[in-house]
């Protein structure tokens, strides 16, 4: 997979179908660090690992550049999802972003829970099938029970909350400047821990339709708050209700902005999949 | 911090027989905005209100709070006389602490008299933060465009210029008169189609204040309520005209049902219309004719009853049995539409007149004998229980009428909505030929089938309201709104703050917000004419940089704090 | 000079537009909007009349009263509309061209300027005569009935605003009027001696606006659906159409809205309780208007309502008082069948206003020219009398309202004409 991506990566430098090629690369010390590829020899210092978002750096970049500047980057199944998503909001140039897309092995999909480790358009490895989140016994575990017994575990959980903020810088999404939460009549600042736990539900209410499922904000989080876990009930209710899934196409809306004329969904009722969840797990 | 003065009503006791105005007049005192606490028996009755606002003036506040009952009984009474004294509306608050909290609470005045602290305080808090929207306005052109010449417009075009408007007509074709002009008799006073449209070409031909444009092809429309400018083709040439309303009269078209019943292959299968063609020009013969109705309507394809298939129907065969002596007329049919007196009494009529009717269901529909010619149809009487055979030599189909192909992009150049089977579509039932788009009305077919009649009657209605539109000199974007006095502002764009995300273009309903880039970056721009401040984009907007100034985040939070 | 510019020049007389519903308000609006001044009478205490008393709407689903109180805010607070509630038009005379009217204002006892709602008045008075006439009053006040008033005197005591002056007579407003837009509307008729029906026998058997009543969120029961004989929750509903409709022993007209009236209320049932059965007998199922068919398929197809084309020969309470025997003739299926319904309802039974409004003596009410059945006849050519909704055919909200508003564009052309 490596050769393969160098390979098209140099084809693209040299036939200057892109200005850079942005990707991960080992450096002198040995150190992995984001690099922006602009000759091809470089490209010999390339690597895949470790999994790295590179969504928002790149999205800088192209805001920083010149109009006709345009940027290859190598990016996994969530990192094209981010691209995509950020293309939606207007963020990046769709004709200004090239990527080459390259699958996560099976392990890595185990470790992010992802069940869709590849992106749409693949580049160079195997696609794999991925895990279903709500097999995962830990998943589960934070699922179950009524309403306030999640409310009660979530809250705990959050409770541990330091407001570094290193979820929001780190997810490809948080791309507001300025930021709800560093806005005094919903989070006071130099608070801890965050005011119940509005700061979270804020933002996974503002990410709602768009987080990727990426896991960088879980990543991110200093005292282990599985955030990640905390996104992935929208995601499925969207996709099962809705049939909307985050990233896959920049022409597709989220349902939540479909125009007011559109016949509502009058059903009130919790979605499917949680009552299905319920019955198994008190059998 | 704002000065406020605080007007606290008792109601005549309907109020401090449950709270307790000493607790509140304490707990108001301790904040230092408040400057004045003014307690009364009946601020609606009982209040000179002349003396309020010097009382107000005097002890220099900015803003009015006012707890009293709900704005829908009476409290608005009191907000509207404090605007005739000259105090301004954005400054004036209400809070209801009669019907939401003493009328409620009776059995517990204690917690009702802090649940009126609470309202007070967050009445203030809403105060202190709310803001105003801007508006604007433009200029009205005070003449109107009708897309269509079918009696729908003509009797919308009649209407307004006979109101002393001028009147541009636009058509497709060459002569005005739309679907009309092909019919021979009209139901149901059976009325030879050119005396009804007679009065209406005439004026269209003799009123200086119409202009009549045939053969024109609208390319584009821009411009708001009261200000469209419509670019059209006319003549091979490119011409625009300024408009303050446009009336979309664009009727409809027939279906022809190809395939069904052997029509377009059997050559005795004709439908209603080239049976009124035949009538106008006098080559129709038949003694035994069979009327099929619900022919590619209310059925899967099509799930819509045309309205008018069954009269035109009952015209015709009426028709037949009463000229053709000996003559044998069937409608066979899933139900006849007649609903109404005279409709009912024309279905009368043709009963009596010797037509006969045979009911199917729609999973047997009736099955054509007969390979070049139909010599019989077969049909299992769902009433009788019996499969009959009659005999025919002119099988008649009742087609529906279908939108026109471009409705959907006209729809989108005059930014109104097509219902799901592509006729246009009014914003709500209550106001039936009002569109999204102040100042766009729908009427006649285009709208929805219905007879040449009831075209005529929403030609008409349509131009009334029009009329209200072109009336005016100028239209403020605040006075769009189908609740005087009620609506709040417009949304409004911080743009520093924006990112040009483009989730307010996508939520809004009336299409009122659109991404613009500027100096490099992509903002998004409200158009008050259309925002009807309804929020959806307000929620959507991620970081708050979308608001409705009367409604905003910061009045809202505060409020929050106030209660919590 | 246009049309309303030499209206307001020459100050035309004001246009008497008779009854305050849909129809009505919306004549009026239009009328006002357009400058010419309006005088709207109303027979009862309440604008907003039949649309008023409804839950929802079809085929939107949309809630009745909102949308129409919008509209009778605007027209109480027109500049150019005078309002009249608890009035009728006495007299109607044409002299030497000039058309004038004598209305007759009922005596509001309780000035709904003065009222505050509190309802004090109502706790005092022993006949129980004071109520709100309705529950979405604009604005918003009690009535007093003066049938049962015994004239003691304890509401003006008691009321805190001194809204109450039982000394008030009728009062007779003269004025003279340019035109006259009837817009009577309907209401329901009396169908006790069609006997099959069994009108009027058995507390079960209602008529489709004392149901919507009886089931409105807002009304009586908050949406919840139970017998009015018992309290029990239903397991089968009857809607019987054209219950003295298309019957030329009464109605011979269809009435038009009493199919989608039906399928709303049916799909209101199933939606408040899905274990209640909807069964719908029908002769032709009219449902001719917008997304009216579709409407009607959804109920039948997803919410499991029943359609039998057949009108019940017999409709009886059965001898143990639990239940209503519906016999009918399933016409499709040719099987006649007797079977026990909780509720059953009648739909159709409606007429315009003015065939129930015959005046008990000549010269206490003016008319118009109708029909047998009480519909306006309207004159062809030059007229002054205009007539729109249910009182000139049947019709729904939406018909009406176009009606509505080309009568008020057909007295605007006639306006300008005269200039």
């Amino acid at each position: 997979m490596l050769e393969k991506t160098k390979n098209i990566a140099r084809q693209i430098l040299e036939e200057k179908k892109a200005s850079a090629v942005f990707g991960l690369m080992r450096n002198e010390w040995n150190i992995i660090q984001p690099h922006l590829f602009e000759d091809p020899a470089g490209l010999a210092n390339l690597v895949l690992e470790p999994k790295w978002l590179l969504a928002k750096l790149a999205m800088r970049i192209l805001r920083s550049s010149p109009e006709n500047y345009k940027l290859a980057v190598i990016c996994r199944g969530c990192d094209e999802r981010a691209l995509i998503e950020l293309i939606k909001r207007n963020q990046i140039e769709k004709e200004n972003l090239l990527t080459i897309g390259i699958a996560c092995s099976q392990e890595q999909a185990a470790i992010c829970l992802c069940d869709r480790p590849y992106p749409e358009k693949l580049d160079a490895g195997e696609k794999v099938s991925g895990v279903d989140p709500f097999q995962d016994e830990r998943v589960r575990k934070f699922l179950i029970g009524n309403d306030k017994e999640r409310m009660k575990r979530w809250a705990d959980m959050l409770k541990r909350c330091i407001k570094c903020y290193g979820c929001r810088n780190s997810c490809p999404i948080c791309i507001c400047e300025p930021c709800k939460l560093e806005d005094d009549v919903w989070v006071q600042r130099g608070v801890v821990p965050a005011e119940t736990i509005t700061f979270h539900l804020i933002r996974a209410f503002h990410l709602s339709d768009t987080c990727v499922a990426c896991g960088a904000c879980q990543e991110a989080c200093p005292v282990n708050i599985p955030l990640l876990y905390l996104q992935l009930g929208m995601r499925k209710t969207l996709r099962e209700k809705y049939g909307y899934e985050a990233g896959l196409d920049p022409e597709t809306k989220s349902p939540v902005l479909s125009s007011a004329f559109e016949k509502p969904d009058t059903d009130r009722e919790f979605p499917d999949w949680i009552n299905s969840l319920r019955e198994e797990d008190e059998s | 911090m704002a000065n406020i003065s605080v007007f606290l009503c008792k109601c005549f006791g309907e109020i401090d027989n449950t709270i307790n105005f000493d607790f509140l007049r304490e707990e108001l005192s301790k904040d230092p905005s408040v400057v004045l606490i003014s307690i009364v028996d009946s601020l609606c009755l009982e209040t000179d209100i002349e003396k309020t606002v010097s009382q107000i003036r005097e002890s220099n506040s900015d803003k009015v709070l006012i707890a009293a009952c709900s704005t829908l009984s009476r409290g608005n009474l009191v907000i509207e006389s404090l605007i005739k004294e000259g105090v301004e509306r954005h400054k004036i608050g209400l809070v209801d602490i009669r019907e939401g909290c003493a009328w409620i609470h009776g059995d517990n005045p204690e917690d009702a008299s802090k649940k009126a602290k609470d309202l007070i305080n967050m009445g203030i808090a809403a105060l202190q933060h709310k803001d105003m929207s801007d508006d604007m306005s433009v200029t009205v052109h005070p003449n109107a465009l009708i897309i269509g010449a079918g009696p729908a417009g003509l009797a919308a075009a009649m209407s307004l210029a006979r109101t002393g408007f001028k009147v541009n007509l636009l058509e497709r074709s060459k002569v005005p008169g739309g679907m009309l002009k092909l019919i021979s008799r009209c139901y149901p006073d059976n009325d030879d189609a050119s005396n009804k449209l007679g009065p209406y070409l005439r004026e269209v031909e003799n009123n200086p204040l119409i202009t009549f444009y045939p053969q024109s092809k609208i390319t584009s429309v821009e411009g708001d309520t009261g200000n469209f400018t419509v670019h059209f083709s006319f003549q091979e040439k490119d011409s625009f005209i300024q408009a303050g309303v446009i009336i979309v009269a664009t009727g409809a078209k027939i279906f022809f049902p190809t395939g069904l019943y052997g029509y377009g292959e059997i050559k005795n299968v004709i439908n209603q219309m080239e049976f009124e063609r035949q009538s106008l020009n006098g080559s129709l013969e038949t003694k035994k004719p069979v009327f099929i109705q619900c022919v590619g309507a209310r059925n899967r394809e099509r799930p819509y009853c045309s309205t008018i298939c069954c009269p035109i129907s009952l015209k015709n065969a009426s028709r037949i049995a009463e000229d053709i002596p000996g003559a044998s007329v069937f409608i066979l049919h899933r139900g006849i539409m007649t609903p109404g007196n005279t409709l009912e009494k024309y279905y009368r009529d043709t009963l009596s007149s010797g037509v006969q009717f045979i009911r199917f269901e729609e999973e047997q529909p009736p099955r054509i004998i007969g390979s070049d010619y139909v010599e019989a149809v077969e049909v299992y009487d769902a009433i009788t229980g019996i499969t009959r055979k009659i005999e025919t030599d002119l099988v008649v189909l009742s087609t529906p009428l279908v939108p026109n192909n471009d409705n959907v992009q006209l729809a989108e150049m005059l930014d109104i909505e097509v219902d799901r089977y592509g006729f246009f579509s009014e914003i709500y039932p209550m106001h039936p030929l009002e569109t999204k788009t102040d100042g766009i009305f729908i009427c006649g077919s285009a709208r929805w089938p219905v007879s040449s009649d009831h075209s005529i009657l929403q030609g008409k209605a349509a131009a009334m309201k029009a009329v209200s539109y072109l009336r005016q000199s100028k239209i403020a974007a605040s006075t769009l709104s189908r609740v005087p006095g009620l609506k709040s502002g417009h949304a409004r764009v911080v743009p520093e703050s924006c990112t040009g995300c483009g989730n307010c273009v996508a939520a809004c309903p009336f299409d009122a917000c659109h991404i613009e880039k500027l100096e490099g970056r992509y903002i998004s721009i409200v158009n008050m004419m259309k925002c009807k401040a309804c929020g959806s984009c307000v929620s959507v907007c991620p970081n708050g940089t979308m608001q409705i100034p009367e409604h905003n985040y910061r009045m809202v939070g505060e409020m929050i704090k106030m209660a919590f | 000079m246009t049309g309303f510019e030499h209206i307001q020049k020459t100050g035309r007389d004001a246009v008497l537009v008779v009854g305050g519903g849909v129809a009505g308000i919306t004549a009026s609006l239009d009328l006002a909007d357009a400058g010419q001044s309006v005088h709207l009478v109303e027979s009862s205490s309440y604008l907003g009349g039949q649309v008023s008393k409804l839950d929802k709407l079809y085929p939107t689903d949309h809630c009745a009263f909102c949308p129409l109180w919008t509209d009778v805010k605007k027209c109480m607070e027109h500049p150019l509309i005078t309002v009249h509630t608890l009035s009728h038009v006495k007299e109607l005379n044409k002299e030497n061209g000039n058309y004038s009217a004598v209305i007759l204002r009922g005596p509001h006892y309780i000035d709904e300027k003065k009222c505050i709602f509190c309802g004090r008045c109502e706790k005092e008075c022993p006949a129980a005569a004071i109520h709100p006439d309705w529950e979405h009053l604009y604005p918003p006040s009690f009535v007093i009935d003066e049938t049962l008033c015994t004239k003691c005197g304890n509401c003006t005591k008691i009321c805190p605003s001194g809204a109450i002056d039982m000394d008030l007579k009728e009062e007779e407003i003269s004025l003279p009027v340019s035109d006259v837009i009837w817009a009577t509307g309907f209401k329901e008729a009396n169908i006790n001696h069609l006997k099959e029906y069994g009108s009027g026998t058995h507390p079960d058997i209602m008529t489709s606006m004392e149901f919507e009543e009886w089931t409105s969120e807002a009304g009586t029961n908050r949406g919840t659906i139970i017998k009015r004989s018992d309290g029990a929750i239903p397991a089968n509903i009857a809607f019987i159409q054209c219950a003295g409709a298309r019957d030329l022993r009464m109605i011979p007209s269809c009435s038009a809205v009493c199919c989608m009236h039906a399928f709303k209320q049916a799909e209101w049932v199933k939606r408040r309780d899905k274990r209640i059965d909807c069964s719908i007998f029908y002769t032709d199922l009219r449902t001719v208007g917008r997304d009216y068919y579709r409407y009607s398929l959804r109920d039948f197809e997803d919410a499991n309502i029943k359609l039998v084309r057949g009108r019940p020969g017999l409709i009886h309470p059965l001898p143990s008082g639990n239940g209503i025997a519906v016999q009918f003739e399933n016409t499709i299926t040719q099987k006649r069948e007797i079977r026990k319904f909780d509720i059953v309802i009648l739909n159709g039974n409606i007429q315009p206003s003015l065939i129930q409004l015959r005046p008990a003596q000549p010269g206490s009410m003016a008319v118009p020219r109708t029909d047998k059945e009480g519909f306006v006849i309207e004159e062809s050519g030059e007229t002054s009398d205009f007539a729109c909704g249910f009182g000139l055919e049947p019709a729904d909200v939406a018909d009406s309202v176009i009606q509505a508003s080309a009568a008020a564009m057909r007295i605007m052309n006639k306006a300008s004409d005269q200039r």
